[in-house]
């Protein structure tokens, strides 16, 4: 049962890394995915440059808890996959979030509800 | 650091669960030829010695064993059971207790689950020859009594 596997562990992580911008539009850097996540930046560049063919079990669930993904995303075998995969991920997060949001709010008064319609047409105009 | 599941428990719920047609649980060695990954490192991992390996390593026994890479996050023996169970075509008698228990409140699915336990502890004890009461009479809206309300 050995599949064709053409995306190595590196190229993964690069599609991975590039996939979420931070604030400034840009891809994290390394230095700073590195403190997030608590694996060392050699480490992080052997893995990208290659030398390293496979990060070990502790770093691959570090990393995917810093993206907010499971270890299958290391399954997908095209850079098309990869990205089908996160932007599942990114849809599975946000409607997780709204869904929170509905069972927090649905217990509250009247009032408190248009309270929180109020917060969100604020945040709505302070932020972009 | 997170509190994941052991690696050697979850390997061996993955061996207790995905055994041989037969139901004879794979060989160690048998993993090993066909996944490529050592005997040693196999038999290391599953004893504890090793609970750190190459994810590669773990992308073969998940291969082998039909489960998904994620297996080896879990935190819990009830998430390993919810994975080893996923996507399972399972007999048409499973399918209708979990349907039938999929409608039922939490009470009365730990209920079920009890039932199961004591099942289970029944057939032990009938497989080592001791006698066992039979499950007491439940009553249902089908059997016929109707003149009781």
């Amino acid at each position: 049962m050995t599949q064709a596997r053409n995306l190595s562990f590196g190229e993964q992580l690069r599609i991975l890394i590039s996939f979420y911008p931070n604030k400034h539009g840009q891809p994290d850097s390394i230095t700073h995915i590195a403190e997030a996540t608590d694996v060392s930046v050699q480490t992080l560049l052997n893995l990208l440059d290659g030398t390293s063919a496979s990060p070990r079990l502790d770093t691959a669930r570090q990393i995917c808890k810093f993206y907010g993904i499971s270890l299958d995303y290391f399954e997908c075998k095209t850079e098309a996959e990869c990205r089908d995969y996160l932007v599942q991920q990114r849809l599975l997060g946000a409607s997780q979030l709204t869904q929170t949001i509905e069972r927090e709010t649905q217990a509250m008064s009247p009032r408190n509800k248009r309270n929180v319609l109020s917060l969100m047409e604020w945040i709505r105009r302070t932020g972009k | 650091m997170d509190d994941y599941l052991p690696l050697s428990d979850q390997l061996k719920l993955l061996f207790d669960a995905r055994r041989h047609e037969t139901g004879r649980p794979y060989m160690l060695h048998e993993v090993s030829e066909a996944t490529g990954v050592s005997l040693a490192t196999i038999s290391h991992m599953r004893s504890g010695r090793i609970h750190n390996p190459q994810l590669s390593t773990l992308r073969e026994i998940a291969h082998f064993f039909n489960v998904p890479l994620r297996y080896f996050e879990t935190h819990t023996v009830e998430e390993c059971y919810a994975l080893l169970t996923d996507g399972i075509t399972r007999p048409a008698a499973v399918s209708e207790i979990t349907f039938r228990a999929s409608g039922l409140s939490p009470e009365a699915q730990r209920d079920i689950l009890t039932v199961i336990k004591w099942v289970q502890a029944a057939e032990e004890q009938r497989k080592a020859g001791l006698d066992v009461p039979p499950l007491p009479h439940l009553e249902h809206d089908d059997d016929e009594t109707e003149g009781l309300s």
